[in-house]
């Protein structure tokens, strides 16, 4: 087994090489670019391999990571600045691409991808699922590269389950029924749902899509005040005042994995990233007791998953587009996505998954099955589809909290739409 | 000739700055003032004169006042201003009393006062993020330690930062660990530096130590109590770090103060000429309140 990886590794390198002939991967010999990275396991597993690629470009990568809301923060106010001192960033284009497009700060990749004196021939763009490069690409034209796919999944204490003769949720019914059998039994709160304000909207997602109910109308009006909002932000907020832990709505992901990992929640659904926190025993208390199920159905019928896609885009005004692009080509290439998925990262290559290393190495088969099944229906548009998502989260969220407090989901709803529609006039 | 100059030139020169010694002088501190709080604020209450988006996504306009009236209109103001003050009257006046306690506890002989009087400002010097992220940790109503006292001590488990009526009270009680050494160092400056004569003279006359308090300590601390009173009353109504930390105004907006709601327009709603609207409503509340403070004080 061992003198076999030799071999292919050796295959590998003498691939490489020929490649290398054909390509120029140091026509930006010499160059310095600083990228911002969020601290996200991606972040985590392709950080070690950077010296790498400064080795094969001559380019030096400079790299500052930050928690998420300073991340986020930061790469605003750099953009806006218009310096050109940042070259490459990561983005949820479902999140601030529009924004930064309309404002002029992403640089269009298409042309970049299609020019062969720019991209190495074993890129492949094909071979990113459709959903990540749907996602990353907005007004018809690529804005950044996938570096990690997730999907909305049901994480469940398979003991549990199976100490009180629970079957797996296939439905939104059946996972209300769960909840509220394991409920404060054995310690446990029944189901954890996000619950603080903006960041538990991107969650209702799926049960709002699951309900059949849309974002926004064709002539972009809210569609907040619709049935199918008011039943899915019911059941919902439903779940999290009967058989969710208490304060739910101070939590968004950390404390729910948090809460998961330290047995005391029986279920919860969110991405699929997070089995790297469930499953590790250094960091969970029930590391061999985490069962993967997909999304559930909604009353639609439909399972509805939820694809987030994290990717990696460029500044317009960066003064080294080049060498930019070789390190954003380079960081997403096969060898790297295979790297980030054995890390546990839901990579956006579909070679990743397919290859025989992972699949010998993969200590959870369900979970991939699961992720890769769901992304072939999964939806892209986990936020409202506006310029200021930041502001339509924020409103969206305090209809979450009013209504996970008890309050009456149809006049926060209401109120909700008329804030949302006043946002969309400032946009026409 | 050539050899007088040089000594003229000195002479020349020092006269030039003995002339304008009283410009020179505060010159640099003035700069500063000037580079550092003059020219952003009025930067801010430019930009707060116009509807402007972050970026070029949306056009931005001059509005003129609008976004103060905007702002008198904003439910979400009213209730920032609300959490704001409820924060700060919760939080100051417990951080007076307190520390005054504090205080004359550390002005008797106590033994070991110099360890004492160093470990009691740790609150103060530890960094505000690092000490609001345990502090969540604490408040977590499942895995966080407050809650595991009160269920030792019998007493049922409590919400805290996630219960919308007690969030601020909550928050308050982290205010207040953080600032009474502060207040209490303060006071024992003034408590320190009191003569001792009325003092003598309240003893002869044979004043009980309650007489001694209210008829001597009290009147003489006053000065030193407004000085940390105004102290505190700013830096409450302007507290970010550890609301942001912590509940990042939440649940809901049940402890959006206004200095919260500002970030959050500024930097989630991108909506920057509302935000430095907002900011200047803060500021004249501050310094009204500031002022208030000290023209009480000078009525005394």
């Amino acid at each position: 087994m061992k003198r076999m990886f030799g071999l292919g590794m050796a295959a590998l390198l003498v691939g490489s090489l020929g490649l290398a002939q054909n390509f120029n991967w140091e026509q930006a010999r010499g160059t310095q670019i600083r990228v911002l990275l969020n601290q996200h396991p991606w972040t985590t597993a392709i950080t070690p391999f950077l010296p790498e690629f400064e080795r094969l470009s001559g380019v030096r990568v400079v790299v500052e990571t930050f928690p998420e809301a300073q991340f986020r923060n930061k790469v605003l106010v750099e953009l806006a600045s218009g310096t050109g001192a940042l070259d490459a960033f990561m983005l949820t284009p479902n999140q601030e691409g529009n924004l930064y497009l309309k404002s002029g700060w992403l640089e269009p990749l298409s042309s970049y991808v299609s020019n062969p004196a720019l991209t190495a021939p074993g890129f492949d763009q094909a071979d990113f699922f459709p959903a990540s490069i749907r996602a990353a690409s907005i007004g018809g034209g690529l804005v950044g590269l996938p570096i990690q796919q997730e999907t909305t999944m049901l994480f469940y204490r398979k003991d549990l389950f199976q100490k009180y003769n629970i079957a797996v949720p296939k439905t939104f019914a059946e996972l209300e029924a769960a909840a509220k059998a394991l409920h404060n039994r054995d310690g446990v709160a029944g189901i954890g749902l996000r619950g603080r304000g903006a960041a538990a909207t991107s969650q209702l997602a799926p049960y709002l899509f699951g309900h059949g109910g849309d974002w926004l109308s064709p002539n972009r009006r809210s569609r907040f005040f619709d049935t199918e909002w008011v039943n899915a932000l019911t059941f919902y907020s439903g779940l999290l005042r009967n058989y969710g832990p208490a304060g739910s709505t101070t939590m968004s992901w950390p404390e729910i994995t948090s809460l998961f990992a330290q047995g005391k929640l029986a279920m919860f659904t969110d991405g699929s990233l997070f089995k790297s926190i469930l499953d590790d025993p250094r960091t969970s208390t029930v590391a061999d007791k985490v069962g993967y199920a997909a999304f559930p159905a909604g009353p639609t019928g439909k399972r509805t998953p939820v694809a987030i896609t994290w990717a990696l885009s460029m500044s317009k005004a960066s003064k080294n587009k080049t060498a930019t692009w070789l390190f954003m080509q380079w960081a997403t290439n096969k060898q790297n996505q295979l790297r980030v998925l054995l890390a546990d990262v839901p990579a956006s290559r579909k070679s990743a998954w397919n290859s025989a290393e992972y699949k010998a190495k993969d200590k959870t088969p369900e979970w991939s099955a699961i992720n890769l099944e769901q992304l072939e229906y999964a939806n892209p548009v986990w936020n409202p589809p506006v310029v200021a998502v930041g502001e339509v989260r924020d409103i969206l969220g305090r209809a979450i909290v009013t209504a996970i407090n008890g309050g009456n989901v149809r006049d926060a709803l209401t109120r909700a739409a008329t804030q949302t529609n006043t946002v969309l006039d400032k946009e026409r | 000739m050539t050899q007088t100059s040089p000594q003229t030139k000195p002479e020349r020169r020092s006269s030039f700055i003995d002339r304008n010694l009283r410009w020179l002088m505060p010159g640099p501190a003035v700069l500063l003032l000037f580079v550092l709080t003059i020219l952003p604020l009025i930067f801010n209450l430019v930009l707060s004169t116009q509807d402007r988006f972050v970026s070029a996504a949306q056009q931005s306009s001059f509005v003129g006042l609008g976004n103060y009236l905007d702002i008198l209109r904003d439910e979400r103001f009213w209730n920032s201003v609300w959490q704001m003050t409820k924060f700060t009257l919760i939080a100051v006046p417990a951080q007076l009393v307190f520390g005054l306690l504090i205080a004359m506890l550390l002005n008797r002989q106590v033994p070991a006062q110099g360890p004492v009087r160093a470990l009691i400002l740790l609150p103060m010097i530890s960094t505000p993020v690092a000490i609001a992220l345990i502090w969540a940790l604490m408040f977590n109503p499942q895995l966080g330690v407050l809650n595991y006292f009160l269920e030792t001590l019998g007493l049922g488990r409590s919400l805290w930062v996630a219960d919308e009526r007690l969030v601020i009270p909550a928050l308050a009680l982290v205010d207040i660990w953080q600032w009474t050494p502060l207040v209490a160092i303060i006071l024992l400056a003034g408590l320190q530096t009191m003569p001792e004569e009325p003092f003598e003279a309240a003893r002869i006359d044979g004043a009980s130590p309650w007489q001694l308090f209210w008829r001597v300590t009290w009147p003489l601390l006053q000065p030193t109590l407004f000085a940390a009173l105004t102290l505190r009353l700013i830096d409450a109504l302007k507290t970010f770090d550890i609301i942001e930390v912590i509940t990042q105004g939440g649940p809901g907006i049940a402890s959006e103060t206004l200095n919260v709601y500002a970030f959050r327009a500024g930097f989630e709603f991108f909506r920057v000429g509302y935000a430095a609207s907002l900011l200047t409503m803060l500021l004249l509340l501050v310094t009204a309140i500031a002022v208030g403070v000290n023209l009480l004080r000078r009525a005394r």
